[in-house]
Formats: C-alpha cells, structure tokens, sequence
C-alpha cells in the first residue's frame, strides 16, 4: 500500500513536470510559422483541420494511439513516402518518445526525394538532438535542413534559438530579421527578438519587441520571465511582480527555476524600494 | 463303458459262434458214433446200409455247412470267388463218398424196398452238394418207382422235381409236376407251389392262369394251416396285372385286399410305367397320392415322389415334373423345420441328381438349339431350368454356387447377358461363403468374359467389370490374372472419379505385389491428381502422412513436392481471401490448417507461416511473430535457413510498423536460431535488435544482444558500431552509472577517448555536486595526463575563486584619519593582489576546456569589476574638501579602468564563443540578466516541422 501511495505521488509529480512548453496560437495571423509546423496551432485550428488534414493532426489532438494505429495500416500504401515517417515521428514526438521519434525522422530522411522533405526531417532530428541537449549536433542539423531547403522559416526559427540560449544574440538577431521574417508577425520571432536584445542589453530594440505582442502573450511564463526582466531593467519592478504574478505555469523545470530567481530578485528590489 | 459294452457284445458273438460249433460238432459226433456202431455190424442188410446214409447225408450236410462258414469267413477279408470250389473240396469229396455208397447200396440190394427213399436221397445230395446234375435223373426214378401219387415219397419227388424245372427255368415241366403237387391239399407249403405255379404260368404268358394262382396262393395264405407267402403274393401281383395289361386291376386288388397298399402301389406303378401304361402309370400314382394324402401317410411321401419324377421324366413330361420337383422341394423343406411330422429324406441325393439330371439335360439342349443356325430358345424350357436350379439351391444348398452358376450359363447361353451376369455374382457370393474358391474363379471367369463382349450397357457393363475384378483381386490377391487386373481396374476408378476406390486398389497392388512399386508409384500420383483437381485436401494430406511413413518408398524430394502441393491447395482459398482485403479472415484460414491434427509438419509449417505473413500485412505484429514461431518450430533446418531472407524482411517491417518490441524479439530470435550462419543476414538481425532495443529504451535488451549474439556475427565491426550505439544512448540520459559500466565493460581507447569528453561536458554542466565529484574521482583514476591538467586547472580555478573572493572583500582602506601616502600603499597593496591574481590564473583564460575557460573569464570580469566599482566608490574618511574632488576623480578613473577591463573580458568571451559556436552550459551561464539565465530554451521552444500547409 505504502508502495502504491509513493508511486502515486512520484506519478502526479512526473505528471506535473514537461518539457513542452505550450505557446499555442489561436490567431493564425500571428503563427508566421503555421504553414510549417503544427506544433502552436491552437484547439480550434487543429480542429478545423481535422479530418482533412493529415492523421498527425489527430496527435496534436492528443490521440496518439488512433492515430499511430491508422498509420500502421497505411504502412503498405504509404511506406514509401517521407512524410508518412515524419508525421509518425511528430506522433512519438509530441508524446515524448524521443528515440522512437528519432527512428522515424530517419526513415523520413531516408525516404526522402526532394530536398524540401530532407529539410522537414533534418529539423526535426534537430529537434531530438535538442531534447537530449546535444546542441553542437541539432544545430548541424538545422544547418543541413537550410542547406537543404532555404525556403522554411522552422530550420532559422530553431537555429535563433539556440543561439539566444547560448548568448550568441547578435546571430540570433541576424537570422531572425532575415528575408524569410522580415514585414510578418509571429508571437516567438517577436519574443526571441525582445529576448535577444534584452540579453544583448539594448533595451530600447527590446522594449520595441515586446510592444508588438499582444497582451494575452505575457501570461506564457518564457514570454513573461523574459518581459519581467526587462522591467526590472527598466527599474519597474512591481509591472514586472504583476507580470509575473499573472503569468501562466510551464511546469517546464528549467523555466520554472528561472521563474523563481526573478520572483526572489523582485522580492529583493521591491523589499530595497 | 464303450469297453465293457464293446467287451458283452463280443462275448455274445463268440457264445453264439461256440454254441453254433458245438451244436454241429455235437451233431458228428452223434453220426459219427452211431456210424462206428453201424460199422461194427458185420453183415450189414439193405436197411441198416440205408441208415447208413442217412447218417452220411446227414454228416455231409454239416461237411458242406461247415465249408460254407469257412468261405463266408473267408469271403470277409479277401477275394474267394475265383477260388470258391477249393472252399468245398470237403463237401464234394464226401458227396462222392455218400453217392458211391449210394449206388453200391443200389447196385448190391437192386431189389431192395429202399430203393425209391435211396434214389431221392441220391437226387437232394446231387442237387445240394454235387455238381454232377444227376438230380433231374434221380427223382424221376424215384417217381418212376412209387405208383401211388398219394404217396408221401413221390408227392416229395414231385415238388422237388417242380421246383428243379422252376429253377431251371422249364416252366411247362415245372407247370406239370406243379399242378400235381397241387392237389395234395395237405401239403403245407400249397401256398408256395400255388405261388411257385403262378410264376410259371406267367413265364409261359398264361397271365389269366398266372394272376388266378397267383390269387390262389394269396388266399391260402389265409388259413393258417398253410405256409403264408402273402408277401410275396404282395409284392408280385401287382407286376402280374402289369404284364396281363390290367394294371387297373392290379390297383383294384391292392386297394381293396391291403390296409396299408402304398409300397405295392409305387412298385407296380414304376412298372406300369415301364410297360409303357401311361395313362394307368397316373392313375396309380394319383391313386397312391391320394391315399396318402388321405390317410396322411408321410412315411411314402418321399418315394412317391421319385415315383412320379422317374414317371414324368420318362414319358417327357418335364412340366409335371417341375410341378412335383416343386412339391417335392416344399416335401425336403417341411423335413428340415417342421420335425413334428417324420419325415423320410432318404431318397434327396437321388432327388438332387434327378432334378439336377434333366435341368442339364434341358440346359444342353437350349444351348445346343442356339448354335443352331438361326437358333432360338423356348422360353418354357428356360424357365424349367431355371426353376429345377433354384430347386437344386435349395435341395442341394452346398452347392447353390454351382447352381447360380449354372443359371449364369444357362442365361448366357441363350444370350440374356443381364440376366447372367447377376447370376454370376450370386454364384460367386455363395462360393465365397462356402469357400469355394475354384466355383468362385469359374464364376468370375465368366463375368469377365461375359462383361469383356459389351453386350450390356455400357455403365452397367462397368460396374460388372468392377465388380469382377475387385473380388478377383480380393480372393486372389497375387494372381497372374489379378497382376493384370490391379491397373485395370485402378483405371476404371480413376475414370469415374472414385478416388478413394483408386486408393484401394493401389493399397491392394502393393501388398500383394510390392515388387511393381514404380508402377504404384505413378497409380497414385493419379490419384493426386484427383485430389487435386477435386480439391481433397484432407485425403491428399492422408496419402502424404503415409507416404510420409514409408508408404510407396516416394522419394523425400517427391514427398515434399506433395506437400507443396498440398500446401498450395490448402492455402489458395485464404490467399483468395487475402488478395481479396479479407485478410483477417485469411489468417484464421491458415491458422485452421495448422491446427488440423490431419496435415503434416511441412504443411503446418506453411500455414503458420501464411498466417505470419497475413497478420504482418494488416499490421498485426505479434500474432505475426507468434505464427512465425510455430512455423519455424516445425520447419526442416533446410527449411529455416531457405526463409531468413524473408524472416529478416519481416522483422525489418515489424519495426517499421512501429512495433519494436516484437520486432526485438524477432531479431533475437532468428539470430539465436542461426548463430552458427555468421553471415550478412545474421549481421543484420543483429543491428536490428541493438538498434530495436535502444529505440524502444530497453538499454538491457541490447547489452544482452551484445554479449550472447556478438558471436553470431560475421562483421565484428558491428559489435563497434553497437557499442557506440549504447554509449550514445547512456550518453544522451545522462546515465553516469551506466555509462561507467559500458566503458569498463566494453573498455577501448577510442571509448575511453569519448568518455573523458563526456565526463568533461557533464562536469561543466551538473549542478550535483555529488554526480561533480563522482565524475572527479573517475578523472582520478583514469591516469590520464590530459585529465589530470583539466583536475589540477579545475584546482587552479577554485584557487582562484578564493582569491578573487578574498580580493572582492578585501577592504584596502578603513583608516579613520586619511592619509595619503598610507592610502596609496594600501591601494597599491590592493591592485597588487590583483594582479597576483591576474597573473597566477591568466592561464586559466586560456584553457582547452572551454567551460572553466569561460568560467575563468568571468571570475575575472567579477574580480575586476569589484575591484572596480571598490575603488571608484572608495570615500576615506578624514579626506578635506579639496583633496576629496581631486581623489574621487583619481579613484573614479582607476575604478572605470577596471571595470572596462571587466567588460572587456566578457566581450573577448562573447566574441570567441560567437566564432567558435561553442553551446557550452558556461556560456549559458554569463549570457544572463541580473545574473538569471536566459528563459529560452531551445529543447523546448524549437519546432518540429510537418509535411503540410496550414490553413
């Protein structure tokens, strides 16, 4: 019994945990990166999209299973198309099973006949070499998806990142003011903008950024982490209490710590004023 | 008890046979006695010489019946009659002896009142006991000498002289002296020379004298004081009335003198019939039939019905005859079950021959009037035949095949084949129930000739031909003619698609002739092909389960063929299915066969195989891998090796059909299966469940694939590339224990080269500093020249931090009274410790690893911009005015130099990790705001991307 009750916890506590962050977007106006990736789509998109869209659709849906299964029995019709091996992955993907997600991003690559689909699948191996933090691996492989296919806007978006996590903000700046971004609006192209010049310590290219995401944005804790340090840059350390205050919880660990260290330095700075 | 009775009897016998011997030698003895005495007389007279043979008559009688015993003996153990008179040499001798005493008497007393008694003694002896034929002569002499025919002497002269002519067949003497004798009506024995005349009479044709003696002797007979010869009387009359030609008479006579006349009236009704009165020959035997209908006399049932038979069929009468044949056979029926009435079946083998006489005698002539030219039959006579042969089944029911036989012939012979030829198997069924295996060959014999002219349709012809050469081959198994037969008739089973009849025959051909096997051989690859084009799967699978245990000595090669075939016909349906999208239903097709107890192994081992592969086309992977199991189970070694291609084609698909866990087990499998193989595809079963088991996160599945089955594999290198495979995958989970294991386990430079970078990386990285010190103590015992510069510059390091700690609390003035050249001292006492700190970690800026060199850096820009902002903020304490503006603004200067070294060190930093990329946690760690790290995070704000447009 007592078992059961530590397994229990241990599961609830497991449960609360992730690594996805959710950023889902119900404007399409502002998902500069919707035709690409399914990733941010909001509820109400995908459920537009379901049904005629591909079965993946159905695992951003949360129905991994079904839709893993209806895969199976395309096999023989399908097996020889990239991107039933890449939708498969995105499936293991979205449901955490990196390495299975990997297995099938390769067949994606190796079925792969144009450089387009290579593209697709490069990003996404990217994608787990990421999660397993082998940064110096994704990146070579967001470089290759690029290579592969310039035309796509995820591979740069994914490359930005990294470089903002990393420090590396003025690359991260040039890619994402790039052709492929220029005149469009998209929630995280803004906010990794803001992030970068935040970071970099221009607060003015930073606070510009930010004033171009709508309001509901903030309440995402990365969006809201990052803005509550730009207030306190800018000295307004009870916007950047009421930021965060109303910020909504990842439960993404990292952000979570992050998130804590702001509240305590403006718990420190407000207790100073 | 046998014994004791056997041992009374015989006793009796030898009492009766000593009494019989005593009494005759008694008797000589008497003669003999009174003849000595006789002798001893020594002037004998006339008389007493008479006495005297009297007395040797006598003793020649008991001489004579003496040597009739000894030849009647005799006679009963050996052949006599050739030498019968040397049995009687004793009497005739004596009989010479006696007729020379005689006539010496005659010839020495010729006047002698003896005489007559002498000479009649003479002609009895001479009649009796000689050969001389002096009896005649005799007894005339007798007669001739005593006048009185009253006389007693001369009466006897008389018959004896009657009766002489009577035997000698000289009816009219005999007829003379008879009807002298006649008229001594007190001679007892008047019945019989009444009897003896009527005899006579009829000899000489005077029926009308012969039938009144004849009647005479009967009515005599009467009176008891005659000898009766009634029987006699009985038994003759009737023949006299025959031959007078009033037989009707005769009939009148039996009927009204005898209570019980049958025997008489049978008897004088064959010889009625024999003098050719047919008319009367009826009417008696109606009138005997009635009579013992009447009177219900059972006991002459039997022979009146001979009677009439030998009448009918004399006189032709072969319908009559069949009508009482008829009777008759009901007669022998009744005799067998109803035995409260006796009745006689003495006469039913002669009844047999009779009815079996004139249906062959009918049967010739139908035959005979066939061959004719133009020949015909009379129906009539047919049905006689048939009906005196179905009488004789039943007469004669030992032989029924033989009748049925006959009927055959009989049906045969007048060219009625659709009748013979039943007749023909009846005949052989009873042979066979009698044994009767010679009936049965000639039974069979003539149903084969019979259904070898066609005459009868076509399809009833075969079943004849059938029918024959089945039982032939069934009584005579190893037969010349059933040598012959086999294939044939296998061919007409063939030809009418009685398979399983085929099958039989084939059975049959080898047990009886195991020698012709190859000709078996190819019966049955007929009979598979029957199989195969009707379909019979279940039968096909039973030959081959014979074949399978010697059957036939079919090749191993040839078996499998079978069973190929077999296979194949099993699996067309469910493929059908199959091809059809009813995959499912298919599957459980093939799993029906594998579970039938009736097909063999290899044909299991098909359908199991072809549930496999069904169930791994509608994706279902572990009902595929369970039904691959159990073909592999019952496949030949040759068998499992031919499929690995394929079974490498199909874990390849299971994995791909998402199913790694299946797909793991199937690669273990095959690989344990055929470890010896060491080729390529044993390579590749090998990557397969490595790369299966890490997908599917089962770090154990794999360790165990690379410890038991590296051996299997003929590209050692892949056990590398394994290894690689799993330090990658601990490498990726942060796994240190497992990691540490996989090193040392699988312990290489090329690893151990990998691991120290790994160790380094998670070095930088963790925040744990129980997992930090772990990872040193593996740095330590490494050894490595290389790691033990990294441990002693991490020592240098935290050295450093110390001393940059030190430097960053160290307060160089808190004098309360300034003074000048003191505070300079203390300053330049303080930039010195800063730059003993300078130089005694530069180095560390510049280190290989880029961590602590980042790490470095910025404990140098932290130093330096304390050091900094101290300085510029420094206000002593006791500093004038004036003094204070020019030393606040000397101290800002020095202060602003620091800290723009500071940012220096941070941009020379920025500038290298920009060139280089370097994605180090250090670097994470100084790109920050108010010392928080950055909250993007690239594992999770990055994007997978999808195949398809939006909206």
């Amino acid at each position: 019994m007592k078992t059961l009750l530590v397994l229990a916890i241990l599961s609830l506590l497991a449960s609360c945990s992730s690594t996805r962050l959710e950023r889902k977007i119900s404007d399409a106006s502002w998902d500069l990166l919707g035709d690409e990736s399914f990733l941010r789509w909001s509820e109400v998109r995908l459920q537009k999209k379901a049904g005629v869209g591909p079965k993946v659709i159905s695992c951003y849906q949360g129905e991994t299973q079904e839709a893993l299964e209806t895969y199976r029995l395309n096999y023989l019709e399908k097996q020889q198309r990239s991107d039933y091996w890449l939708h498969i992955g995105n499936c293991y993907f979205l449901n955490d099973q990196w390495a299975k997600a990997e297995f099938f991003y390769r067949l994606s690559l190796e079925n792969a006949k144009s450089n387009s689909e290579k593209a697709l699948a490069f990003n996404n191996l990217a994608m787990i070499e990421f999660k397993f933090e082998q940064w110096e691996k994704g990146r070579d492989y967001l470089r290759q998806s690029i290579l592969s296919s310039a035309q796509f806007r995820v591979p740069q978006f994914n490359l930005s990142q990294i470089y903002i996590q990393f420090g590396l903000f003025d690359k991260a700046i040039e890619v994402l003011s790039g052709p492929l971004f220029r005149d469009s609006k998209d929630v995280d192209v803004y906010f990794s903008l803001a992030n970068a010049y935040l970071y970099k310590g221009d607060l003015a290219r930073s606070g510009h950024f930010f004033e171009l995401l709508p309001k509901e944005q903030f309440r995402r804790e990365d969006i809201a982490a990052s803005y509550a340090l730009y207030l306190i840059k800018q000295n307004k350390i009870q916007a950047a209490k009421t930021i965060m205050d109303d910020r909504d919880r990842s439960h993404v660990i990292m952000v979570t710590e992050i998130s804590q260290k702001i509240e305590k330095l403006i718990a420190f700075r407000l207790k100073e004023e | 008890m046998f014994k004791i009775i056997f041992r009374i009897i015989i006793s009796v016998f030898i009492n009766e046979l000593h009494a019989e011997v005593d009494r005759s030698q008694e008797l000589m003895k008497l003669i003999t006695q009174e003849m000595k005495l006789l002798e001893k007389t020594v002037n004998k007279g006339p008389e007493l010489q008479y006495r005297m043979l009297e007395l040797q008559s006598e003793k020649l009688k008991l001489i004579h019946e003496k040597d009739n015993q000894n030849f009647l003996q005799k006679s009963k153990t050996t052949s006599v009659n050739h030498s019968k008179e040397s049995f009687f040499r004793p009497t005739r001798s004596y009989y010479e002896l006696t007729k020379g005493y005689g006539q010496k008497i005659l010839k020495s007393f010729p006047d002698t009142r003896r005489r007559p008694e002498i000479l009649f003694a003479l002609a009895l002896n001479s009649r009796d006991y000689g050969k001389d034929n002096l009896t005649e002569k005799y007894l005339l002499e007798t007669i001739s000498l005593v006048k009185d025919p009253a006389h007693s002497l001369r009466h006897h002269a008389e018959t004896a002289l009657a009766d002489f002519y009577y035997n000698e067949k000289s009816y009219p003497e005999a007829v003379h002296y008879y009807e002298r004798v006649i008229q001594k009506t007190q001679d007892d024995w008047l019945t019989k020379h009444y009897f003896n005349l009527s005899w006579c009479y009829l000899k000489s044709k005077d029926f009308n004298r012969a039938i009144s003696a004849i009647k005479e002797a009967y009515t005599l007979s009467k009176n008891k004081n005659y000898v009766s010869v009634r029987d006699q009387v009985l038994d003759n009359i009737g023949s006299f009335y025959v031959y007078a030609g009033r037989p009707l008479e005769g009939l009148e006579f039996y009927l009204k003198n005898e209570n019980d006349p049958l025997p008489y009236l049978i008897q004088m009704s064959k010889k009625t019939s024999e003098k050719g009165h047919q008319t009367e020959t009826q009417t008696i035997l109606d009138a005997a039939q009635e009579l013992v209908r009447n009177n219900k006399l059972d006991q002459y049932q039997e022979e009146l019905y001979h009677t009439y038979l030998d009448f009918y069929r004399h006189y032709n009468r072969f319908e009559d005859f069949n009508k009482t044949s008829l009777s008759m056979v009901r007669y022998y029926e009744l005799a067998k079950t109803d035995k409260k009435v006796k009745r006689s079946i003495d006469l039913k083998a002669d009844a047999v021959e009779k009815v079996r006489s004139l249906a062959g005698f009918l049967q010739v002539k139908l035959a005979k009037n066939m061959k004719e030219v133009g020949g015909s039959y009379k129906e009539d006579e047919l049905k006689l035949v048939l009906s005196f042969l179905d009488q004789l089944k039943i007469l004669d029911e030992h032989k029924r095949s033989e009748y049925y036989y006959f009927q055959g012939e009989t049906y045969y012979s007048v060219k009625r084949f659709l009748e013979a030829a039943p007749a023909y198997q009846a005949s052989l069924r009873e042979a066979k129930f009698v044994k009767d295996l010679e009936m049965a060959r000639k039974a069979l014999n003539s149903l084969l000739a019979l259904t070898s002219l066609e005459v009868i349709d076509e399809k009833q012809n075969k079943s004849y031909l059938i029918f024959a050469f089945s039982e032939y081959v069934q009584l005579w198994a190893r037969d010349e003619k059933s040598e012959l037969i086999y294939p044939k008739l296998f061919e007409i089973f063939r030809q009418n698609g009685q398979d399983e009849d085929a099958a039989k025959v084939v059975k049959a051909f080898h047990q009886a002739y195991p020698e012709h096997v190859k000709e078996q051989q190819v019966l049955t690859t007929k009979i598979l092909d029957l199989y195969i084009e009707k379909k019979e799967t279940r039968k096909f699978a039973d030959w081959i389960h014979q074949f399978r245990s010697g059957y036939l000595s079919f090749s191993k090669d040839t078996i499998e063929k079978m069973e190929i075939t077999l296979g194949n016909m099993l699996f067309l349906e469910y493929q059908d299915l199959a091809k059809k999208g009813e995959k499912m239903a298919a599957a459980k097709g093939f799993e029906s066969i594998y579970v039938n107890k009736l097909y063999t192994n290899k044909v299991k081992s098909q359908s199991a195989y072809f549930a496999s592969l069904t169930y791994l086309e509608v994706s279902k992977t572990e009902e595929s891998f369970d039904w691959q199991k159990r073909a592999v189970e019952l496949m030949t070694p040759e068998e499992r090796s031919s499929k690995r291609s394929e079974q490498l084609q199909m874990t390849e698909r299971t994995y791909r059909l998402q199913d790694f866990v299946t797909s793991f087990k199937m690669a273990s499998f095959f690989l344990d299966y055929h470890c010896s193989q060491k080729d390529k595809i044993e390579d590749r079963f090998f990557e397969i469940a490595v790369m299966t088991a890490l997908v599917d996160e089962n770090a154990d599945g794999a360790e165990n694939t690379m410890r038991q089955n590296s051996s299997c594999l003929s590209n050692q290198s892949l056990r590398e590339v394994a290894i690689e495979q799993l330090y990658k995958f601990y490498e990726r989970r942060d796994d240190f224990r497992r990691l540490r294991l996989h090193v040392h386990r699988y312990h290489s430079e090329k690893l151990n080269a990998e691991y120290v970078l790994t160790l380094q990386k998670w070095f930088w990285k963790t925040t744990s500093l129980n997992l930090k010190e772990l990872i040193s103590q593996e740095f330590k015992s490494m050894k490595n020249p290389q790691v033990i510069a990294w441990m002693n510059e991490y020592s240098h390091f935290k050295g450093a931090l110390i001393q940059s700690d030190e430097i960053v609390k160290f307060n160089y003035w808190s004098q309360d009274k300034f003074d000048s050249q003191s505070y300079n001292r203390s300053l330049e006492s303080f930039l010195g410790r800063l730059q003993v700190f300078k130089k005694a970690n530069e180095n560390l800026l510049k280190s290989e690893q880029w961590d602590l060199a980042i790490l470095s850096t910025k404990l140098f820009a932290k130093t330096y911009q304390a050091v900094g902002e101290r300085i510029r903020t420094m206000n002593p304490k006791g500093l004038d005015p004036q003094m204070a503006k020019d030393f606040q603004k000397a101290m800002l200067s020095l202060g602003d130099q620091l800290i723009s070294q500071a940012s220096q060190f941070e941009r020379q930093l920025v500038k290298a990790s920009t060139g280089d990329e370097h994605f180090s946690s250090g670097l994470r760690k100084i790109a920050t705001v108010e010392d928080i790290e950055n909250p993007i995070l690239s594992f999770a704000n990055g994007l997978t991307m999808d195949a398809e447009k939006g909206e």
